[in-house]
């Protein structure tokens, strides 16, 4: 059973996290970033693909509701030693598929910055999500950009905020002509 | 002019070909600034090559780059580009780069880039663009500005620079920001004979 792998330190009352299996290859629209179609076999692929070394550039895990153990979203996660850029992708078709990626964001935000200890973590959230907008900011992160009108929805565009969690363990020193 | 796409008044663009990465490689080469925090160091023409070619295989493509040629002789002044394209939401990131130092300030990247964001915007039908700018390359801030993007942000500490981490500055321009910038360089034909050829 996948729910095994239930990451105890990435668990929560609505999700938890934990690592994909080759399983998962049948649920790949819940997990596969973008709106293109996925087939089991490319999945599996793609599996296989980013799971070739213990300790990739980039995590893929999967979301999962707490309750049930069906797979909801994705969180790929690029990083470097210091630096490190979270995409979360939600499944289609969730009602509450804000809530379930605000709740993500309280797991993995607390967990980069403070337990991996990355320098800068960086995840962007569309501008109609306003529950994952408000536990970005009570986690503490800035919003530093924003892109107007980057995403399209039914009747009209939205803009993409990103925000980032700076560690403040680091001691930057800003340059003087800053 | 060889298979060009899109042409200007002293420059066109036109396809990446696999006999351009010699010339590529040679620019990373020879390259003077050292602002730019990713391009000033040697690169093989083995693996330009295996850059274009990758490009060329993907359908839709997720990055178009194009070779910035002047129409007087066909010299490959260096590469403009529309990276992760979304098809879906419509948007990209932009990059260019003038590999000729010689040709640096002298308005042919201005002119380029114009080119990509018409190609972008009346040909592709792109909505939004975008483009990351290393804090201390203050000249192509500065040049994204007067080709009518909008300063978007910034996301922190990206790079190291004489010890400090620095900053790198986002930016977007939507179609109608680059219409009023391309009609602020290329006034009206009556008032461009009274100033002469911007750039």
């Amino acid at each position: 059973m996948s729910s095994r792998l239930r990451a105890t330190f990435l668990s929560g009352d609505t999700v938890y996290l934990r690592a994909l299996v080759l399983e998962d290859k049948e649920h790949a629209i819940a997990w596969h970033p973008g709106p293109f179609p996925v087939n089991a076999a490319k999945a599996e692929e793609v599996l296989r693909d980013e799971h070739k070394s213990l300790s990739p550039r980039v995590q893929h895990l999967a979301i999962v509701r707490t309750h049930g153990d069906e797979i909801v979203g994705g969180a790929r996660i690029w990083s470097d030693e210091r630096w490190t850029d979270l995409n979360v992708t939600m499944a289609p078709a969730l009602p509450d598929a804000d809530e379930l990626q605000a709740a993500a964001l309280r797991l993995l935000i607390p967990w980069l910055r403070d337990e991996v200890e990355m320098m800068v973590t960086a995840t962007s959230i569309a501008s109609d999500q306003p529950v994952s907008i408000a536990a970005a900011e009570q986690l503490g992160m800035e919003r530093t950009a924003t892109l107007r009108q980057w995403l399209a929805r039914p009747g009209g565009r939205i803009d993409q905020y990103r925000y980032e969690a700076l560690n403040p363990d680091w001691r930057i020193e800003e340059p003087t002509d800053a | 002019m060889r298979n060009p796409l899109v042409v200007g008044q002293r420059v066109y663009l036109r396809p990446l070909e696999l006999s351009d990465a010699a010339e590529i490689a040679w620019h990373a080469a020879t390259e003077a600034e050292t602002f730019m925090e990713r391009w000033r160091r040697p690169a093989s023409p083995l693996a330009f090559e295996h850059w274009i070619t990758d490009m060329h295989k993907q359908r839709p493509p997720d990055t178009i780059c194009l070779a910035i040629c002047l129409i007087r002789d066909d010299t490959l002044l260096g590469d403009v580009g529309l990276h992760e394209i979304d098809w879906v939401h419509r948007h990209a990131e932009t990059g260019s780069w003038i590999g000729l130092k010689e040709y640096r300030g002298s308005g042919y990247g201005t002119e380029a880039k114009h080119l990509l964001l018409e190609y972008a915007f009346e040909h592709l039908h792109l909505h939004v663009l975008s483009s990351w700018v290393w804090e201390p390359n203050a000249r192509s801030a500065a040049a994204l500005l007067k080709q009518g993007y909008k300063p978007a942000g910034r996301t922190k500490w990206t790079e190291v620079q004489h010890g400090y981490y620095r900053d790198t500055l986002l930016f977007d321009v939507l179609r109608e920001d680059w219409l009023a910038a391309r009609d602020r360089a290329n006034p009206a034909p009556s008032s461009r004979e009274e100033m002469g050829e911007h750039g």
